[in-house]
């Protein structure tokens, strides 16, 4: 299926999954074909799991049009993938008004379209008004519920107007928009469906352009020797339908293809010790975790949800399931996202005697000598519903299963497909069948302000806080976090909102996984991140 | 004759509106929506926006409506995913499936009826013995095992085969490529349809065998090959066309995994991804076009009745 990667949001470890110079006609010796060193630069040949329905950033949502939108277009600022500090793209400074309500970022000059147009203020408004469309309803535009507007200042000018202040602003912006070009799309009548320029001819500012879209075989791009950071090293880019992660796997291991970004930690075993390439990992600002349901009746009790947190071996989750390609959690917030990242809150530890003395003053004992904890007559009954697929999200809930099963809780599993599971459960949250317990993995943006969309009360309806956690003590932190501009204040919330987020158990962290990318060991400077891939212009062969 | 076609063609609309129809409620009434709503960050405002844009909001009766109106027009309406005509992307996968289709078939005939003669005419011998174990094998052997296998085996370790795909990356993308391409899922899709051709076959031809024409024949001193092949053959091979006749959908729909794994863009493939993506309309696009096809199988398997076995008539 098509899987779909929504910029910033749950989007579980989507097990991810493109003629050109040289290359030897095929008839016998398909190994040699991917060699890379044909020209000077050479050329990647990436995995991609589905045709992109679009390469315009405005619409991309699965992994292959996010993929490919960003190498071909740019937005005003990228994220630095190891220290997620913005970095100028297409915008060459910004600055902020003191209260964070406006925002002037300055363009950079000369640069151009694929199609030899300039790159002007304009296309930046024209981007944001679409991406701001409720009637396009576009992923982007979620993050941006802060701006009021865009205004083109001069030809090189952009200033963008807030409703609230939002110092996250530059962050999102950097994470979240790419910039189409307004003299191709300007009043398009369906922009969602213009396949003119959506997969047959994007035209970008990006290190690469498209050359051809084979649909169903693969998608070819040229390096732009206009780029504005400089041509890129390689020659070609090429994207290779390959729907089958282990047909993914297969063509690594015959260098038919060259990388595998996010590979799944379960097959890592099987790529590690292949000649001739190289696995690379790196720290990400996503986290695993059980969600119990706040509204659930066992679960309502945040003494049973403390008991739970305390029964599970963290420990041995990172290193028998992640293979130690992990850290273990204490909050929403990853070491790796410094400014807000709170060293003080201690992960809980394995101790199910805790547990015990938990549920016991929480009045869950076995009276009737059943061997299952009862209360009041009922006994401790739930079904763990486990999303089938993604082997890491399986394994976490067959040893969670065990291990309450060891309190004298009643567990029983239950299976569904991804979109079953999005309807039937993340998304049924009260009523009779609402959600229980389920472990899944979630995306972040790596912007500390984004854990608001995941446990704000506000969003607990409709919207991320998939589990109804709802706490005006944290509803206050987070708002405060979001808004404030004194960096002191924020970093405080932040650090507090932390601490009461473990304690009342809202999520019950589990992990941050590592990524892992497996690639040909003669390529170099490709960055290990969770939204490949940035620095695309940098990577080339020893 | 024509009476009888113009009958078919009748039960053949009927049955297109059923399966439809059928469909159409079945891939509603399925948990979970088209993958663009699944998205956590949607608004309830969002999520009634796009399910407007995509004529969701409407009864479903309605939505039958309008989608069947369009149909008649030749119009299959747009993949959510894809965002292009499904006509396109069928038109696309079709000719893929149809080639991988028309090979598979090809060899499960063109191996499978000599095996099967070749294995009722030394009834009891251990080339019989060898034939059942093999159809045993093959009817046996999971596909995506036997693909991975045969990928690990050609391609990883003796490098001969190309692993996916239908053309080597900046190659000529000519026949000899094409030819390198196919042969890996070619074999792993006709080998259960070729051991149960060389089973049915076999079988068959010992029922035939033993008809008082077959010795009237050895009486009349021909020789065996002509027996069997002349004599033997034509009449065994009736329960064999429709076995065969029965697979044809099977192979123009388009295997799922042998598609997935060699990523041979197909039907199957197609119409998996749209299953999984809740792609309404592909998932509806495509089972038109495979229920053309069964139609199209089955009406062709029982005129080939009576070319085989003219006391067969069409009424």
């Amino acid at each position: 299926m098509k899987r779909y990667l929504s910029a910033a949001s749950l989007v579980l470890a989507l097990a991810v999954a493109a003629c050109t110079q040289a290359a030897p006609s095929g008839t016998a010796s398909p190994g040699v074909s991917g060699a890379p060193s044909d020209r000077a630069g050479g050329r990647v040949v990436l995995p991609m799991a589905a045709d992109p329905g679009t390469m315009n950033p405005i619409f991309a949502g699965s992994v292959a049009e996010v993929q490919l939108a960003r190498v071909l277009f740019n937005g005003l600022a990228r994220l630095n993938p190891e220290t997620f500090v913005p970095e100028p793209m297409l915008a060459t400074s910004w600055e902020s008004t003191d209260d964070a309500m406006e925002y002037t970022f300055h363009l950079r000059d000369g640069v151009k379209w694929h199609d030899g147009q300039p790159f002007t203020a304009d296309d930046v408004k024209f981007t944001m008004d679409k991406i701001m469309d409720p009637e396009l309803a576009t992923r982007p535009g979620r993050s941006f519920t802060a701006l009021e507007s865009t205004e083109v200042v001069d030809a090189s000018t952009v200033k963008f107007i807030m409703k609230t202040p939002f110092p996250a602003f530059v962050s999102y912006l950097a994470y979240n928009v790419q910039i189409a070009p307004k003299h191709l799309l300007e009043g398009v009548e369906d922009l969602q469906n213009n396949t003119a320029f959506n997969t047959d001819k994007p035209i970008g500012t990006g290190a690469f352009r498209l050359v051809e879209n084979v649909k169903g075989d693969h998608i070819t791009l040229e390096a732009n020797p206009d780029f504005f950071l400089g041509p890129p090293k390689l020659d070609r880019v090429i994207f290779k339908l390959l729907p089958d992660a282990n047909t993914q796997i297969a063509q690594l291991k015959t260098g038919e293809i060259d990388l595998i970004p996010r590979l799944d930690v379960s097959v890592a075993p099987s790529v590690e010790g292949t000649p001739g390439v190289r696995l690379d990992t790196g720290v990400t600002a996503q986290f695993w975790a059980l969600h119990l349901n706040h509204d659930f009746p066992p679960f309502t009790d945040v003494r049973v949800r403390q008991a739970m947190a305390y029964a599970i071996d963290r420990e041995a989750l990172v290193s028998d399931v992640l293979h130690g390609q992990g850290q273990v959690a204490a909050g929403p917030i990853a070491p790796i996202l410094k400014s807000a990242y709170n060293p003080d809150v201690e992960p809980y530890p394995y101790d199910p005697e805790r547990s015990k003395e938990l549920l016991e003053e929480a009045g869950w004992t076995d009276t009737d000598g059943d061997g299952i904890l009862d209360k009041d007559g009922e006994p401790f009954r739930f079904t763990l519903q486990v999303l089938k697929g993604f082997p890491v999200a399986e394994q976490v809930s067959a040893i969670l299963e065990q291990e309450f099963k060891a309190l004298g809780m009643d567990v029983t599993q239950q299976a569904y497909d991804l979109a079953s599971f999005i309807t039937d459960v993340r998304d049924t949250r009260s009523g009779p069948n609402m959600s229980q317990a389920y472990v899944v993995f979630m995306f972040l943006a790596p912007e500390p302000d984004d854990i608001w969309s995941y446990f704000h009360s506000s969003n607990a309806e409709a919207g991320s806080n998939f589990n109804v956690y709802r706490n005006p003590d944290a509803d206050r932190l987070l708002d405060l976090a979001r808004t404030s501009v004194d960096p002191e204040e924020r970093r405080q919330a932040f650090f507090d909102v932390q601490q009461l987020l473990h304690d009342d158990v809202a999520r019950d962290f589990l992990f941050y996984p590592n990524e892992i990318y497996a690639m040909k060991d003669t390529l170099h400077g490709v960055p290990v991140s969770t939204l490949p891939y940035p620095y695309v212009e940098q990577w080339g062969y020893e | 004759m024509l009476a009888y076609a113009v009958r078919r063609l009748g039960s053949a609309l009927l049955a297109m509106f059923a399966v439809t129809v059928i469909t159409f409620s079945i891939i509603q009434l399925a948990p979970g929506g088209p993958a663009i709503l699944l998205d956590d960050r949607l608004t309830a405002d969002d999520r009634e926006q796009i399910r407007r844009n995509l004529g969701l909001d409407q009864p479903l009766p309605v939505q039958y409506y309008l989608w069947s109106s369009a149909l008649v027009q030749g119009d299959l309406g747009d993949s959510y995913l894809q965002r292009e005509p499904v006509s396109d992307l069928i038109a696309r996968a079709f000719p893929n499936t149809l080639l991988l289709a028309g090979v598979s078939l090809a060899l499960a005939i063109l191996i499978g009826i000599p095996l099967g003669i070749f294995a009722a005419a030394r009834v009891n011998s251990s080339w019989d013995y060898g034939s059942t174990f093999f159809s045993v094998v093959g009817i046996s052997i999971p596909s995506f095992w036997l693909g991975i296998l045969m990928i690990i085996l050609f391609s990883v370790n003796l490098r001969v085969l190309p692993s996916a795909g239908m053309y080597t990356l900046g190659g000529d993308r000519g026949l000899a490529d094409l030819s390198t391409h196919i042969v890996m899922p070619a074999i792993v899709m006709a080998l259960a349809p070729l051991a149960t051709v060389v089973r049915y076959t076999r079988s068959s031809m010992l029922g035939v065998i033993r008809n008082e024409y077959i010795p009237t024949a050895r009486a009349k001193g021909l020789a065996e090959r002509v027996i069997l092949y002349r004599h033997a053959l034509k009449n065994a091979l009736v329960p064999v066309v429709t076995v065969i006749g029965l697979q044809l959908p099977v192979f123009l729909g388009g295997s799922v995994i042998v598609e997935k794994i060699f990523a041979w863009p197909g039907m199957g493939r197609l119409a998996v991804d749209a299953a999984f993506g809740r792609d309404y309309p592909v998932v509806m696009g495509v089972t038109v076009v495979v229920t053309l096809m069964v139609v199209v199988a089955n009406f062709l398997t029982d005129l080939l009745y009576g070319f085989l076995d003219p006391r067969i008539r069409w009424a």
